[in-house]
C-alpha cells in the first residue's frame, strides 16, 4: 500500500478518534477527565505506600520513586488498551462504520493504528499532568522527596524506550482487536484482564522480586517490565543497570508481540469475513 | 400508593429481578471475569503493602475493599448505567410507556444485581483470604451483617439516584461514572483506612460524604480488627441517614429527570 | 377526562389533539416539529398519519404515548390528558415502533414476552396463555425458546408486535410498523393488525407510515402531515375522490438524466413527482394537471432534453397524488430535500 494512503488513513483515524472522544464534553471538562483519573490512581497507590510505610516505621523515598514512575507511565498501557478494545465495539455496534472502513482503500490495520495513536496522545497529556500534580501533592503536600533531577533526564533513551513500548502495547492491542472482532461484548473484561495482568506482573507499583517464582517468570516475559525499568533508569540513573541488555530484551519481546498481534488479527479478519462478523450487531 | 398498584409494582420488580438473574446465569464468562479481574488488581495492592512491610491486616483491608468494590461496580455499571443500555436498545421507551413506577424497575435491578454480586463478592473475599492468608477476626457476626446490609442499602439507593442521570445524559453520565471510579476508590478509602493520621483533613472531610467510606470502615473494624458494635455505632447511624435521605431523593430525581427529558425531547434519543 | 356526546352516549374520543405545537432546540435555531396539530380519532378507528421522513409523525406519537411533552396545545388519549394524566394514559395504550426490538438478547422470545407482560401486571398464568396464543397467531411459536438475539429481523418485529398486544391495549400506537420488513412479512403484519382492530377487539389504532399503500390498505382515515402541519384528513377514498377533476398522467422516459423540475411553476401544473432507476436508466414521472392539454406542453419541453418517451398513461388518483396535490412534490423530492438540509 502506498505510504501516502497509509499516512492519510492514520491522519483521518487520529482526527476521528479525537472527535469521538471529545464530542461529549467541552474542552475544560475533557481536560479534567484526563487529569482526574490518572491522578486519583496515583493517589491510591501513593497513600497505600505512605500509610503502609508509616505503620511499618519508615518511608523509603527510593521505593516511592519506583511506584511513582511506574504508575505514571502505566497510563500508556491503560489508554492504548482502552482505545483499542473499545474501538471495534463502538465502530461495529454503535456507529456501524466498521464495515465501511473495512471497505475503504486504506487498510483497517492502519486505521486502528491511527486510533491507537490518539490514545497515545491522550496518555502523553495525562502523563505530564500526573507527573506535575504528583510532585505537587507528594513532594510539597506530603513531604516525600521526589528524587528526579528534571534537567538531567536522559531524553534520548526515554524517547527510544517510549517508541518501543508504544509499539509493543499497540501490538498487544491488535491481539485484543482480533479477539473483539471474533466475539462480542467482551471488550470491557478483555481490557481489564490484560491491563490488570500487566499491572500485576509488569513491576508497575511493586518490585517483581516479591512475586512467587512463577510470577517472576511471567514478569520476565513481558515487554512492560523492561519498558518500565529503562524508563526509570532514564529518570533516576541508578547504579549498575545494564541498559543495553534491557533494551535488547525489550526489542525481543516487542518483535514477539508484533508477530503474535498481527497473526491473531489476520486470523480474526479471515474468520470475520468467513462468518460475517464485520457488521455483527450486539444485543443485551 | 393503592394496594393493587403496590402489588403490580412488586410484580414488575420481581420480573426485572428475574431477568437479571437469568442474564447473569447465561453469561458465565462474566462470572469468571468478575472474580479474576478484581483479584488481579487486589493482588498488586497487597504486594505493595508487602513491599513496605505493612502488617498483614492491611492486606485484609485491601481484600475487604475489593469485595465491596464488586457491589459498587454493580451499582454503577449493572444498575445506573443499565438504564443507558436500556435506552440504547429501546427498552426504556417500553418502560416509560407502561403504567409502572420507575422505582420498581430499579428495585428489581438492585435486588437481582445484589444476588448476582454476592456470589462474586464472596468468591473474591475467600480467594483473597486464602491466597494472602489474611487474618479474619469476626467476634460479632450480627454486627458485621448489619453493617454490610446497611452499606448495601446505601449504595443501591445512591445507584438509583445515578440511574436518573444515566436516563437523560447517557454518554456524559457514562463518562462521569467512569471518571469517578478512581476518585471514589481513593476518597472512600477502599484500600487504606482514611482514618489514618497520614490522610489530610480535607480528604477525610470529602470521604465522609460517601456512604461507602462508613461501610468500609465499619466492616474493616468488625471483620479484621475484631471490634464490636460499640466501636461502629457511628458508622451505623451514618449509613441509616444515607439510606433515609437517598431513597426519596432518588425518586425525586427520577421524576425530575423524566419530566426534563420529556420537555427537552431527550428521553428516547440514542447514543448522544 | 374529556367526553364527546355521540350516538353511543357520553364517550371520549380515542385520541384528540388541539393545536399541539412542539418545538425542539436546533443547532442554530429552534425547529418546529409540530405546528398546531388538531386531530380526533374515534374509538375503533384505524387512523393513519402519512408523511415523509421528518414530517413530525414520530413526534406526535411520542407526545400521545407520554414520552414527550407538547410545547403548547392539549392532547388527550382515552379521554386523559397526556401531560397531566400520563399514568392513566399508560394503562390504556401500547406502542410498537418499527425497526426497534425492545427486549433482552440473552432471553428467549417466550421469556421476553413474559417479562413485558409483568409490566402490565398480568397474572402469570393468563400471561403465559396469551403469549402462546399471540405467538401462534403471529406464526412464530416455533421460535418460542430461541434467544431473541438469534431471531431474524422479521421474527423480531413479530415479537415486538406481540409485546404491543400483550396488555390488550384500547389504543395501539404503531410507529412505522413495517419498516425494513420484506413484502410478505409486511403484508401479513398489516392484515393481522386490521384483524385485531376490526374483528377481535375493536381497538383503536394510530399508525404512522410513509408507505402510501399501507395507509391506503389499512386506514379508515388518513391525515397527511408535512413539516409538522396536517394538510388534509379524511378517508383514503374521499381524499382521492377530491382529485377527480384533475388529470394525472404517468410517463416513463429513457434516461436517468431526464429532469422534470422545469414543470415547477408552470401554469396548470398542480404538482409532480419523479423517480429515477439507475438499473434500467429510466425516469418515471407523474404529473397532476388541471387540463390534459397542459401535458402536451410538458412533452414538447421534454423533447428539448433529447430523451425518448417510453410510455404515457392516464392514472387513477392514489394517496401519493393527494400528497402531490397538497405539497406540489412527491415523497422522493421531499425526503431528498430533508436529507440535504
Amino acid at each position: 500500500m502506498a505510504i501516502g494512503t497509509i499516512l492519510r488513513t492514520i491522519k483521518q483515524a487520529v482526527w476521528l478518534g479525537w472527535k469521538v472522544e471529545t464530542n461529549w464534553a467541552d474542552p475544560v471538562v475533557f481536560a479534567i477527565y484526563y487529569l482526574i483519573k490518572p491522578v486519583a490512581g496515583l493517589l491510591i497507590v501513593g497513600f497505600i505506600f505512605l500509610i503502609g510505610s508509616v505503620v511499618s516505621g519508615a518511608v523509603n523515598p527510593e521505593l516511592f520513586m519506583f511506584l511513582f514512575i511506574g504508575n505514571s507511565f502505566f497510563i500508556y498501557v491503560v489508554q492504548i488498551m482502552m482505545t483499542m478494545t473499545m474501538l471495534i465495539h463502538e465502530d461495529r455496534a454503535h456507529y456501524e462504520v466498521l464495515k465501511h472502513i473495512y471497505l475503504t482503500p486504506g487498510s483497517l490495520q492502519w486505521y486502528i493504528v491511527g486510533r491507537a495513536l490518539n490514545g497515545v496522545m491522550n496518555a502523553s497529556v495525562s502523563l505530564l499532568l500526573t507527573l506535575g500534580l504528583g510532585v505537587a501533592v507528594f513532594q510539597y503536600g506530603l513531604g516525600i522527596p521526589i528524587q528526579i533531577d528534571w534537567l538531567n533526564i536522559d531524553f534520548g533513551l526515554l524517547s527510544l524506550t517510549l517508541l518501543l513500548g508504544i509499539v509493543c502495547f499497540m501490538a498487544i492491542g491488535f491481539i485484543l482487536c482480533g479477539i473483539n472482532i471474533m466475539t462480542s461484548k467482551v471488550q470491557f473484561m478483555l481490557n481489564e484482564y490484560v491491563s490488570g495482568t500487566l499491572y500485576l506482573f509488569g513491576g508497575v507499583v511493586f518490585l517483581p522480586e516479591l512475586l512467587p517464582q512463577w510470577g517472576q517468570h511471567i514478569s520476565n516475559a513481558l515487554p512492560i517490565t523492561y519498558f518500565l525499568r529503562i524508563v526509570r533508569f532514564s529518570f533516576l540513573h541508578q547504579g549498575s543497570f545494564d541498559v543495553q541488555m534491557n533494551l535488547l530484551y525489550l526489542v525481543a519481546t516487542m518483535i514477539a508481540t508484533i508477530l503474535v498481534g498481527l497473526a491473531v488479527f489476520k486470523v480474526a479478519m479471515f474468520k470475520a469475513r468467513r462468518d460475517g462478523l464485520i457488521d455483527k450487531k450486539e444485543e443485551y | 400508593m393503592k394496594r393493587e398498584e403496590l402489588v403490580h409494582n412488586l410484580k414488575v420488580a420481581y420480573a426485572r429481578l428475574w431477568v437479571r438473574l437469568k442474564g447473569g446465569y447465561r453469561e458465565p464468562e462474566w462470572l469468571v471475569a468478575e472474580l479474576v479481574i478484581p483479584v488481579i488488581t487486589l493482588s498488586a495492592y497487597v504486594f505493595l503493602y508487602k513491599m513496605v512491610n505493612a502488617p498483614p491486616e492491611y492486606a485484609g483491608f485491601v481484600i475487604i475493599g475489593g469485595t465491596m468494590m464488586a457491589f459498587w461496580a454493580n451499582v454503577l455499571w449493572g444498575m445506573s448505567a443499565q438504564f443507558y443500555w436500556e435506552k440504547e436498545v429501546g427498552n426504556l421507551e417500553v418502560y416509560l410507556v407502561a403504567p409502572i413506577s420507575r422505582m420498581a424497575i430499579l428495585l428489581g435491578m438492585a435486588i437481582g444485581g445484589f444476588v448476582n454480586t454476592v456470589l462474586r463478592a464472596v468468591a473474591i473475599f475467600i480467594a483473597g483470604i486464602l491466597i494472602f492468608q489474611v487474618p479474619i477476626a469476626i467476634y460479632e457476626p450480627l454486627t458485621a451483617l448489619l453493617i454490610f446490609f446497611l452499606t448495601i442499602g446505601a449504595l443501591y439507593a445512591l445507584g438509583m439516584m445515578f440511574a436518573s442521570l444515566f436516563m437523560l445524559y447517557g454518554r456524559e453520565a457514562w463518562h462521569t461514572a467512569s471518571l469517578l471510579q478512581e476518585p471514589i476508590q481513593f476518597l472512600s478509602g477502599t484500600y487504606f483506612p482514611t482514618t489514618s493520621q497520614v490522610v489530610p483533613y480535607m480528604v477525610q472531610l470529602l470521604s465522609s460524604l460517601i456512604p461507602l467510606t462508613f461501610g468500609l470502615d465499619g466492616i474493616r473494624k468488625v471483620a479484621i480488627l475484631g471490634q464490636g458494635i460499640s466501636d461502629v455505632w457511628l458508622n451505623i447511624i451514618a449509613l441509616v441517614v444515607f439510606i433515609v435521605v437517598l431513597l426519596p431523593l432518588a425518586r425525586l430525581a427520577l421524576n425530575f429527570m423524566e419530566n426534563l427529558g420529556k420537555k427537552e425531547g431527550r428521553l428516547t434519543l440514542r447514543w448522544q | 377526562m374529556r367526553f364527546l356526546v355521540s350516538a353511543r352516549g357520553l364517550m371520549p374520543h380515542a385520541v384528540e389533539t388541539q393545536n399541539v405545537v412542539r418545538v425542539f432546540k436546533g443547532n442554530h435555531k429552534p425547529v418546529k416539529a409540530l405546528d398546531k396539530v388538531s386531530i380526533t380519532i374515534e374509538e375503533g378507528e384505524i387512523f393513519g398519519l402519512l408523511g415523509p421522513n421528518g414530517a413530525g409523525k414520530t413526534t406526535l406519537i411520542k407526545i400521545l404515548t407520554t414520552l414527550l411533552l407538547p410545547t403548547s396545545g392539549e392532547a388527550y388519549v382515552g379521554g386523559f390528558n397526556v401531560a397531566k394524566e400520563a399514568h392513566k394514559v399508560r394503562q390504556v395504550i401500547s406502542l410498537v415502533s418499527g425497526g426497534e426490538t425492545p427486549g433482552y438478547g440473552i432471553l428467549s422470545a417466550n421469556e421476553n414476552l413474559w417479562f413485558f407482560s409483568q409490566l402490565y401486571g398480568l397474572p402469570s398464568s393468563t400471561a403465559k396463555a396469551e403469549i402462546k396464543r399471540l405467538m401462534a397467531d403471529l406464526e412464530f411459536d416455533e421460535y418460542a425458546k430461541t434467544r431473541m438475539s438469534k431471531l431474524s429481523t422479521g421474527y423480531k418485529q413479530r415479537l415486538n408486535l406481540a409485546r404491543g398486544l400483550l396488555n390488550n391495549p384500547t389504543i395501539l400506537f404503531l410507529d412505522e410498523p413495517t419498516l425494513g420488513l420484506d413484502v410478505l412479512t409486511s403484508k401479513n403484519m398489516r392484515s393481522y393488525i386490521v384483524d385485531w382492530a376490526k374483528r377481535e377487539k375493536k381497538g383503536t389504532v394510530l399508525l404512522t407510515t410513509h408507505y402510501m399503500a399501507e395507509a391506503d390498505e389499512m386506514c379508515d382515515r388518513v391525515a397527511i402531515i408535512d413539516r409538522g402541519r396536517i394538510l388534509a384528513c379524511d378517508s383514503p377514498l374521499r381524499l382521492k375522490q377530491n382529485l377527480k377533476e384533475n388529470v394525472i398522467i404517468k410517463a416513463e422516459v429513457s434516461s436517468v438524466q431526464a429532469d422534470f423540475s422545469f414543470v415547477e411553476g408552470m401554469k396548470g401544473v398542480i404538482g409532480y413527482s419523479q423517480t429515477r432507476s439507475i438499473q434500467t436508466d429510466t425516469t418515471s414521472f407523474k404529473v397532476m394537471v388541471t387540463e390534459e392539454r397542459i401535458f402536451s406542453n410538458i412533452m414538447s419541453k421534454l423533447e428539448e432534453q433529447n430523451v425518448k418517451i417510453l410510455s404515457v398513461n392516464k392514472a387513477e388518483p392514489t394517496l401519493e397524488d393527494v400528497y402531490i396535490s397538497l405539497v406540489g412534490r412527491g415523497f422522493e423530492q421531499e425526503e431528498g430535500a430533508a436529507h440535504e438540509t
